[in-house]
């Protein structure tokens, strides 16, 4: 055997201890699992009727029969195979004899012949042989034992693998690679037979259910299905297998029936016809009984439409609501240009700016006269002079500003016929004097530049509304929550009318309709309201 | 099960495959020139065309048959094969070289809990060809030592 570093080199008989002989043996040990386990399936598919269980007990009873004729008919089939698999492992057993007899022979001669004894070799090898007629001999009892003692469980086939398998490596020994292979393949037969006639079960089982009888009973086998059906539905199996006792009909007679046909099926025919009289009388039943259940689905579909009528209006209250939030929300901004606009042409504020930008050039120079000096004493306001702004001064700033508020509006207009979006531009609303240079000069601006102002602008935005809803919560609690207040109470009453089912005590489709109505007219002053609310929590104009 | 039979019978086949060691030389190559070609080459091809994967052909065209009287087959060979450049025997065995790229993440337990750190480890890949070869002989035993057994039988015969 060849090392990690060295190419991977096996020769068999050097390194047959690297087979796993023992692996063949392991293998029909599953396959007797195997078979034990299909047969525990099948004993259970039995016991269960495989989906008889809708039926009920009669149906379970139905499973014990096809689980007997089964047994009677495909493990029949399943004993042959195994006699036959018995007879093939008798050829197998004459197989592995003549390799067995043919691999000590071989091995005698080489040991003959080469510079050791042959002594001890042979001795092995005649241990071999009869290892190996040992096998033969037990293996091909035990299946035909096995087959003539079959008593149609399935855990007898098992036990016929697991004793092959058993005796296939008894006493065997140096061949029992050799059997143990082959043996696989012929145990093999009785795990196929195994899986048909669990199928072949199953497909009986399915046909009971499909209740399909030969042509002289298609009538009665439709009516005994449909009285099946409505009794299912009707969950009154029970009272269906009363009525068969007292009719003298078992599951039993009618599976065989259904299995043999001719006089047997005539005979369960004549006793299943008063039966089905009698159910058919129940069919009617169930057709008066639908007849009721007609009225009632017509009550039901009456109050359906009336629900219906209902569901539209509350739709549109829900409409109405979801627009009242959209309406405050622009009404909030629109208050907030207003405040901007009014605050746009500001005399006195241009006369403080210009007093405060004087006094703080003013400031500055003085400073630096002081810091100037040797004296680390001294300050500023010993040099500084007090400041004065002329009339031409404040005549021209106003100028300006009056100039900047006249072009606002046509810069603005430019800028959104350039593509800035109505948000952007409402920013530059509020920007109010201090944005009209800034307008203006983006008229100029490029339009790489534009649309970086607008992205930035978009990302504000978003900021301004979080500060907004975080204002209306944590600044004005008290207003904020006298806003919810409002309108928890208008959904509050508005939900109440509309919850009453129409026509009872209720509103009427009609008033409704006029609820809703009131509800879009009444809007635009629920808006301002809140709108004017939110205001005085903020004590500013809001974004 | 049989486990100490089929443990005399391992026994029993080494010690015919050192008695195939000490025959006569021209007993011994004439028995290889046989077992070569009907025993040992077929069991080459069926172990061959067990592999499979993206190294199946590589590994298959490294398969071959040895002339040995003791039935051989040797999967290997140092030639590289495959296009990174590893060797027929480093896709039987695998192979770990290398020590700088791959990175992966170890923990080890302190008094305060557990620290993960990360650190250089060499590159592995699995060799997989040896879970195809050995399930293969053991199926064709009975099938070899029924053909070596036959060879043998005609080989002396011939002497």
């Amino acid at each position: 055997m060849a090392d990690k570093g060295r190419d991977l080199k096996v020769s068999i008989l050097s390194d047959a201890d690297q087979f796993d002989l023992a692996s063949p043996a392991d293998d029909l040990e599953r396959l007797g699992t195997a078979a034990r386990d299909a047969g525990t399936d099948l004993d259970d598919l039995g016991r269960a009727g495989d989906g008889l269980d809708d039926l009920g007990r009669s149906a379970r009873n139905a499973g014990d029969d096809l689980e007997r004729m089964g047994r009677s008919s495909d493990l029949d089939a399943v004993r042959k195979d195994a006699d036959r698999a018995g007879k093939g492992l008798d050829g197998l057993g004459d197989d592995a004899a003549t390799t067995a007899k043919r691999v000590d022979g071989a091995m005698d001669k080489i040991a003959a012949s080469s510079k050791r004894s042959a002594a001890e070799v042979n001795k092995s090898m005649d241990k071999a042989g009869e290892g190996l007629d040992e096998f033969k001999d037990e293996s091909a009892g035990t299946a035909r034992e096995a087959a003539a003692s079959f008593t149609g469980s399935f855990d007898d086939v098992a036990g016929v693998i697991q004793e092959t398998a058993a005796n296939a490596f008894a006493g065997f020994g140096p061949l029992g690679m050799a059997a143990g292979i082959a043996g696989a393949a012929g145990i093999g037969f009785l795990v196929t037979s195994i899986t048909e006639a669990k199928e072949r079960v199953k497909e009986l089982a399915a046909g009971l259910l499909e209740l399909k009888l030969d042509p002289g009973m298609d009538t009665a086998a439709g009516r005994i299905r449909q009285v099946l059906d409505e009794m299912k539905d009707a969950g009154d199996l029970e009272r269906f297998k009363t009525a068969a006792d007292s009719a003298g009909l078992s599951w039993s007679e009618y599976v065989s029936a259904l299995a043999n046909g001719g006089e047997e099926a005539e005979r369960v025919k004549a006793k299943l016809q008063p039966l089905v009289d009698q159910w058919g009388g129940a069919a009617a039943m169930f057709t008066e009984a639908g007849g009721g259940a007609n009225d009632l689905y017509n009550r039901l579909k009456d109050q359906t439409a009336a629900t219906d009528t209902a569901t539209t209006s509350a739709g549109a209250y829900r409409e109405a609501l979801a627009g009242l939030d959209v309406a405050e929300e622009s009404s909030v901004a629109v208050e907030g240009l207003t405040q901007a606009l009014e605050g746009f042409t500001n005399p006195a504020g241009v006369y403080s700016g210009l007093v405060a930008d004087a006094t703080e050039k003013e400031r500055e120079r003085a400073a630096a006269v002081a810091q100037g000096t040797k004296d680390s004493t001294d300050d500023w306001t010993d040099y500084a002079k007090s400041v004065d702004v002329s009339v031409s001064d404040y005549i021209g700033a106003l100028e300006r500003q009056v100039v900047a508020q006249e072009q606002w509006a046509s810069n603005l207009a430019t800028l959104a016929r350039r593509g800035v979006s109505e948000g952007t531009l409402a920013e530059l609303e509020r920007m109010g004097p201090e944005g009209a240079p800034l307008v203006a000069k983006l008229t100029k601006a490029s339009d790489a530049e534009l649309t970086k102002l607008v992205g930035l602008m978009k990302r504000k935005g978003a900021d301004s509304t979080d500060q907004l809803e975080a204002g209306l919560r944590s600044g004005a609690p008290g207003v904020a929550g006298e806003v919810q207040g409002i309108r928890d109470d208008m959904k509050a009453r508005l939900s109440g009318r509309i919850d009453v089912p129409v026509g009872v005590d209720g509103p009427s489709a009609g008033e409704l309709a006029r609820i809703r109505a009131g509800i879009r007219q009444g809007l635009s002053g629920i808006q301002v309201s809140v709108s004017a609310i939110a205001q005085t929590a903020l004590g500013r104009p809001v974004s | 099960m049989a486990g100490g039979d089929l443990e005399a019978f391992e026994r029993e086949c080494k010690v015919t495959a050192r008695n195939l060691r000490r025959l006569p030389a021209d007993l011994r190559k004439a028995l290889a020139a046989q077992v070569q070609p009907r025993v040992a080459a077929p069991l080459a091809g069926k172990v061959a065309q067990t592999f499979a994967g993206p190294w199946a052909a590589p590994l298959a065209a490294s398969t071959k048959a040895r002339k040995l009287a003791d039935p051989t087959i040797v999967v290997g060979g140092g030639r590289p094969v495959v296009s990174g450049g590893a060797s027929a025997r480093q896709l039987v065995y695998g192979a770990t070289w290398g020590g700088g790229k791959r990175v992966a993440q170890v923990t080890r337990k302190t008094r305060a809990g557990s620290v993960t750190f990360r650190r250089h480890v060499t590159k592995q890949f699995q060799g997989k060809a040896r879970d195809n070869i050995f399930p293969t002989l053991r199926s064709n035993g009975a099938w070899v030592l029924d053909q070596f057994a036959a060879i043998v039988d005609e080989v002396w015969e011939d002497q």
